[in-house]
């Protein structure tokens, strides 16, 4: 155990929560070493391991969380907030070593409200579990993730995740009301829960995006809606990204508020639509749909198929729209998801309309170009459309990834220097939806760049000390 | 005789896909009621490939979280592609056993089980195969449950009231599936074996079983991991299913229920991972006892949690057990029922073990015998 986790502070947690609910043994140390960032799997995939928690602690109540966080606080030791793991961005990784702090036993839905239309949960709630407790009622939480069923709903908030929805419904961020937050020095804090309001600073929003480097989010109320009556999917097929970048833009611009766009650039289209979904096309395929009541669906869906038509896409038709809804996961479950031992990354951006074309030629150009000799393959699609812009969901994958994990990560943190500098270059950002944690954390001062300072004087003042998730999100310093 | 070489083997490679991959942790009834990620699929897989790659070993720590799954088959039942990851956990757990490296309590169950093996051959050799009066049988099983007895009495008789008269089949004779699970092969290979001479010397055409856990070994236990052939020709049928095709043909008929407690219908241990009928036994229990009063489980039909009766839990982690138990109770008090319903005498008696807080369990099919009105003349409702 770390000098920094001495025996006192153990008792001291042990107090809070009870030994059943403070681990250590080395079992739990690997289990809580890895997330679904691509380097510490990687790591553990050669044999090697990775920085592990000096101790777990499962709290069972907010109060728990905030007395926790006050011990914690007092030794400065780090902490590291724990939900689903499900994140790709190391964000929840004890690379201090210190207290991981896994919030699922905060578990509870605490109120539907059908009459307001909000559902008010405890944060350590699975995601998976929460839309089936809503579904029972009609009911849905339109923020569908492909870590729906893993990540917590915490951890749909930490990040500030998006869903294959989020087209109409908005990322998580546009659906929650309000949120209680435990602080480092022990303090609840709880943000008005109403649809919105002028009433000063919207201080919720602090805690959204930082990652568990403010606080750790111990409740939330979200927006909810009514299970649609009705559900067209459809898929096109364009003959580039262009003209379907054009399509999707005068889509949003009309405002005909579809669920989902989501077209994969030709070489996406040639290998995970067809390993997947077993379509064999040429072309940039994309899935349109459009949700509610079926009439009002019905007429949005033909304004949208005339906008196809009149930039020469290919209708084909319903089934493989439903289909793709119906295995819109299966792309995430192994074997079709990238996998080890293969080197590979998610580099996703977003940006204005006049720019992301730009970006997705700029980045397949720099990525292919810099290290296409190396067998490195460049795919994206673009899934999450707003009426100004659009997010950029691509990746680079290499098959055979450098035998020594040294060399590996060397490779894999040169790829996405080249992947993170163009996007900025052109007018993108470092992320548009998985977050920052300790992969982009290094990007956070030329994303920011003047503004950067503000941010750190924020973190300052909310963690003197500087326990919350040391090494992320761009907050590099240690507690002190 | 030696066991056939082990199918599951097949199945290992399955961790490597399952060790980074969270995406069934929702669906998981362990790590549900424990909150630990130690105890979900993913913690499972990646720590049978941590010990390959020399990164942990196996000692009495890791191999009691190995032992903490419960096999329930959720995990698989929820995977979009359909990983065999309770195999390749079995597969591991077998050459833990067979090192000598299980949990003490899993070689007590092979002691006891052992001893089902030799006072079944025994048996059969006095008395000889039964004949089949009937071409419809029903797998009796392990009857020195106490529960299992009254609830195979009931069943005959329900099936006889529905002009389905069976042979029984299996009499102290437990599946095999809980030594599979605990990866105690050669056992579960004896055990299966014996019940498979027992069902080829009966010359039936169809197997009624009690629960949804009998027809799983019988239909993939004994195939994918034991490497056994169920005879051809013999096709395994819930007695529940059957129940509910005679109630729906008016060959069967209840008392009319009133002054009942309020229930709530508890799908069996097993129920997710089985092509399932989940209206037959709601059925029944309706003729029986009326409407479902209570708002039912949340955990039910494809996404029903195992009550804690299941996979060997309650010898190797009985703590997981009752908090699975206590989970049910729980949620059928928080459902306002008072009484928890279910056909699979394993999970009523473990529940009733477990019942608190004015919760009682009650068994489907004694309640079905109990309320049973019987006709002058049976009619087949097959």
């Amino acid at each position: 155990m770390p000098a920094d986790l001495s025996a006192g502070v153990r008792d001291a947690l042990t107090a809070i929560v009870g030994a059943d609910h403070v681990r250590s043994e080395p079992i739990d140390q690997l289990i809580y070493s890895v997330d679904s960032y691509w380097l510490p799997q990687m790591w553990l995939d050669r044999g090697r391991r990775t920085p592990t928690p000096g101790l777990i602690v499962y709290p069972g109540s907010a109060d728990e969380v905030a007395r926790v966080l006050a011990v914690a606080d007092e030794a400065r030791v780090p902490v590291v907030p724990w939900g689903g793991g499900s994140g790709t961005q190391g964000g929840a990784l004890p690379i201090h070593g210190g207290l991981i702090v896994d919030t699922k036993r905060l578990d509870r839905i605490l109120e539907i409200n059908e009459r307001s239309m909000y559902v008010r949960a405890q944060a350590g709630i699975n995601g998976g579990q929460l839309e089936w407790a809503l579904n029972d009622r009609g009911l849905t939480l339109p923020h569908y993730p492909a870590s729906a069923t893993c990540a917590t709903l915490g951890g749909y908030l930490a990040p500030r995740g998006s869903g294959t929805i989020s087209t109409k419904y908005g990322k998580a961020e546009d659906l929650v009301m309000n949120l209680e937050v435990a602080l480092p020095g022990g303090r609840l804090v709880r943000t008005p829960l109403v649809p919105n309001h002028a009433s000063g600073p919207d201080f919720m929003r602090l805690f959204l995006g930082t990652e568990g480097t403010f606080g750790v989010i111990t409740e939330a109320t979200m927006r909810i809606t009514r299970l649609p009556e009705t559900r067209l999917l459809r898929a096109m097929l364009f003959k580039d990204v262009a003209t379907g970048l054009e399509a999707g833009r005068q889509m949003m611009v009309q405002r005909l508020d579809p669920l989902v766009i989501r077209m994969y650039d030709p070489r996406s289209t040639g290998l995970l639509v067809k390993r997947v979904l077993g379509y064999e096309l040429q072309g940039a395929y994309m899935i349109i749909g459009f949700d509610g009541w079926a009439d009002i669906a019905a007429a949005q869906e033909q304004r949208a198929l005339a906008i196809c038509a009149s930039l020469g896409a290919r209708d084909l038709g319903r089934e493989p729209g439903e289909r793709w809804w119906d295995h819109r996961y299966d792309f995430y479950y192994p074997p079709h998801t990238l996998h080890l031992p293969a080197l590979y990354g998610t580099i996703e951006t977003v940006s204005t309309f006049d720019r992301i074309e730009e970006i997705y030629h700029a980045k397949k150009a720099a990525i292919e170009g810099t290290y296409g000799h190396l067998g490195v393959e460049y795919i994206g699609h673009f899934s999450h459309w707003f009426p100004w812009g659009a997010s950029l969901y691509d990746r680079f994958l290499l098959k055979d990834a450098p035998p020594a994990p040294e060399d590996a990560e060397a490779l894999h943190n040169q790829i996405w220097d080249t992947a993170v500098t163009t996007s900025l270059a052109h007018g993108g950002m470092i992320n548009e939806h998985h977050g920052v944690g300790l992969k982009l954390s290094r990007f956070m001062r030329a994303q920011y760049g003047d503004a950067w300072p503000l941010l750190e004087s924020i973190k300052d003042a909310i963690d003197p000390h500087h326990i919350m998730n040391p090494g992320k999100v761009g907050f590099e310093r240690m507690p002190s | 005789m030696s066991a056939p070489a082990a199918p599951e083997a097949g199945a290992v490679p399955t961790t490597e896909n399952c060790r980074f991959c969270w995406m069934c942790r929702h669906a998981c009834p362990v790590g549900h009621v424990t909150h630990r990620e130690t105890y979900t699929p993913h913690a499972w897989a990646l720590e049978i490939e941590s010990v390959r790659r020399g990164q942990i070993v196996w000692d009495a720590s890791t191999v009691s979280v190995l032992y903490a799954c419960a096999d329930c088959g959720l995990c698989r039942a929820h995977c979009a592609t359909d990983q065999p990851l309770p195999d390749a956990i079995v597969a591991e757990r077998a050459a833990i056993t067979a090192a000598g490296a299980a949990p003490a309590a899993v070689y007590d169950v092979e002691r006891r089980l052992r001893r089902h093996v030799e006072s079944g051959a025994a048996a059969r050799s006095s008395n000889g195969p039964r004949r089949a009066s009937s071409t419809v049988g029903l797998f009796v099983g392990d009857i020195s449950d106490a529960a299992r007895a009254r609830a195979v009495e009931s069943t005959i008789a329900l099936l006889a009231a529905a002009g389905v008269p069976v042979t029984e089949v299996g009499a102290d004779r437990p599946t095999g599936r809980t030594a599979a699970s605990l990866g105690l092969r050669d056992v579960a290979v004896d055990l299966a074996r014996a019940v498979i001479d027992d069902v080829q010397s009966a010359g039936i055409d169809e197997l009624l079983v009690l629960a949804p856990g009998d027809r799983w070994a019988f239909e993939s236990v004994y195939a994918d991991r034991l490497g056994l052939e169920w005879p051809k020709g013999v096709r395994v049928t819930d007695a529940i299913v059957v129940l509910a095709r005679a109630l729906a043909a008016g060959a069967l008929s209840f008392g009319a229920p009133k002054d009942l407690p309020p229930y709530a219908y508890h799908d069996p241990c097993h129920t997710p991972r089985l092509a399932r009928d989940y209206a037959a036994p709601r059925a029944l229990a309706a003729a029986a006892l009326g409407p479902d009063a209570a708002r039912p489980f949340f955990w039910r039909e494809h996404r029903a949690h195992p009550c804690g009766a299941i996979g060997g839990l309650n010898v190797t982690h009985p703590d997981i057990a009752a908090r699975l138990a206590a989970a049910r109770v729980d949620d059928a008090r928080a459902a306002g029922a008072r009484w928890i319903v279910t056909e699979d005498p394993a999970c009523s008696a473990h529940l009733a073990a477990h019942a608190s807080g004015g919760v009682e369990v009650q068994n489907l099919f004694e309640l079905l015998h109990e309320r049973l009105v019987t006709s002058s003349r049976p009619t087949s409702g097959r």
